[in-house]
């Protein structure tokens, strides 16, 4: 597989803490990453960075063998909070990934129609985003960033705010559309399950200073659905992922 | 946040008919307690004239009276249209600005500490008694409420919202007309309403200290020299009459401009229109 995105060698300091250490990772077209890790372990800052909306204080950030560091508008980006405008209907919401750099054409408006057709917003086009529910509006949101249409998707607890249940239908949902839309993801989450449920290689992070402590391929058959969650090999990926971020049976 | 089934607020909307309905009846039954009270004790004429003896008054002295309602309508809309403008203005250039935010807050909050018929004296002075003090007076008045709501509504945009708009390659501009502007429909609404009653008080008292035509201040000045209380309450009258219009007016037009606060769904106009496709849209859940 081709190289879509490359963190070189980036790390961040402010006012001489190291919030982010020396990092390095190397994402290919189409590859689902889930990055996992306690609050401070600098997965906010490796977003940003990213992003183009902060600047490393040293190394790069390159997707498609472009220098991006420090530039935004290169990758599409969520998160937990949907940010949905409350005066626009969800087909106007999923537009704004378009209509905050260009003018939106007819094209676009068919292809945000027919997305949300497709992905379950259909019959919620012309509403206000608070006459829908968290799930709905998540989706809106998902959508708004596909809209944008970059090959890489930023997703910075998307589904943090939501329900189990809720969040559980909201990951299948996800694995769907992005199974049928083939981007690279990037996906930040607390939640451990969700995290090896998700990708095809999960990126473990740990505190003082941010750093990458291991990065583990999940070797699990896809199109993947809730029955895998009690699959042997589901819970040893689960085991192992949870030992390396409290430490394994120190208690 | 999280029930998988939307909620409507339809209950809100279906009593739109309706909303009309209370407000004539208060305003019926607070004519009807004046003129309850003016019988009740026997109140003479000079003192407080009935409701009766108050619209026939208004009925034999129309020709002027319609004449200073529309004379100080005039500065009144204009007055208020300025004191917006000015308002928002300010608003959006203090909000970007954080070094102007600090030089001209003090300078606002003065203008309003200072009695506005001091002020009236002195624009006397300055500009005569044309329309152009009056309007200076009125726009005053109006101004702040505006400016300080507005102001509000810009600092309240959710700084991760502009985050994301900046990382989706948005310029300013962009952020300022998709993000910014529309976020102080709400506040800036609730300002014009209010400014719509204190723009009658500041019309009076604009009347009052910068006039030499015939308005429904000044009107109402000379009738009340005159110890004629009639006339007095019909002007009275007719400034409460200005006041609800104008209120009633701002109120239809934020119902317009800020459907999402009574409709779960957008306007018709703005609603997809949608090609008809082969798959349900229920089929995916």
């Amino acid at each position: 597989m081709t190289e879509k995105l490359l963190i070189d060698n980036v790390s961040k300091t402010f006012n001489g803490k190291i919030s982010l250490d020396t990092t390095s990772l190397s994402v290919s077209d189409g590859e689902l990453i889930t990055i996992v890790g306690p609050s401070g372990c600098g997965k906010s800052t490796l977003f940003n960075i990213i992003s183009g909306v902060l600047q490393p204080t040293e190394g790069n950030v390159i997707i498609n063998d472009k220098d991006v560091t420090n530039v935004p508008g290169n990758v599409g980006y969520m998160m937990q909070k949907d940010l949905l405008l409350p005066w626009k209907s969800t087909l106007e919401n999923i537009l704004t990934g378009v209509s905050l750099t260009r003018k939106p054409t007819k094209e676009d408006l068919e292809l945000a129609i027919s997305m949300a057709q497709e992905y379950g917003l259909g019959d919620y086009l012309d509403n206000f985003p608070h006459s829908m529910s968290g799930g709905m509006r998540q989706r809106a949101a998902f959508l708004r960033t596909l809209m944008f249409d970059r090959d890489v998707l930023l997703l910075d607890e998307p589904f943090g705010a939501l329900d189990s249940q809720t969040r559980l239908s909201m990951q299948e949902w996800l694995l769907k559309v992005w199974a049928e839309q083939r981007r690279t993801v990037l996906f930040v989450t607390h939640d451990v399950e969700e995290a090896v449920f998700l990708a095809d290689r999960v990126v473990v992070m740990t505190p003082r200073p941010g750093r990458i402590e291991k990065i583990i391929d999940i070797d699990l058959p896809r199109p993947r659905t809730r029955t895998i969650l009690t699959d042997q090999k589901f819970v040893e990926y689960k085991r192992m992922i949870l030992n390396l971020i409290y430490g394994g049976g120190k208690e | 946040m999280s029930n998988e089934k939307p909620k409507t607020i339809s209950s809100i909307s279906d009593s739109n008919s309706s909303s009309i309905f209370y407000p004539i009846i208060s305003i019926i039954g607070l004519i009807f307690l004046w003129w309850a009270v003016v019988e009740a004790f026997d109140i003479p004429e000079y003192v407080l004239p009935g409701p009766f003896a108050t619209f026939h008054e208004i009925i034999l002295d129309w020709p002027e009276l319609w004449h200073g309602f529309t004379s100080t309508g005039q500065e009144f809309v204009y007055g208020f249209i300025i004191g917006s403008l000015v308002g928002f203005v300010l608003a959006v250039i203090m909000a970007n600005s954080k070094l102007l935010n600090k030089i001209l807050y003090p300078i606002m909050i003065v203008s309003q500490a200072i009695p506005v018929i001091a002020i009236g004296a002195a624009l006397v002075i300055w500009l005569g008694f044309g329309l152009a003090p009056k309007l200076v007076i009125i726009a005053l008045i109006v101004f702040f409420p505006v400016l300080i709501n507005v102001l509000d509504g810009l600092q309240s945009v959710d700084v991760d919202m502009l985050n994301l708009s900046k990382a989706m390659g948005a310029n300013r501009w962009r952020i300022f007309l998709t993000v910014q502007l529309p976020a102080t429909y709400v506040p800036l609404f609730s300002a014009l309403k209010m400014s719509a009653t204190f723009s009658v008080t500041g019309a009076v008292l604009a009347e009052q200290t910068a006039s030499s035509q015939a308005g429904l201040g000044q009107y109402m000045m000379a009738q009340a020299s005159r110890l004629n209380t009639k006339g007095t309450f019909a002007a009275i009258i007719l400034f409460a009459i200005m006041g609800l219009l104008a209120f009633s007016l701002v109120s239809v037009w934020e119902r317009l401009a800020t459907p999402w606060k009574q409709h779960s769904k957008v306007p018709f106009y703005r609603q997809a229109r949608i090609a008809h496709r082969d798959i349900p849209s229920s089929q995916v859940k």
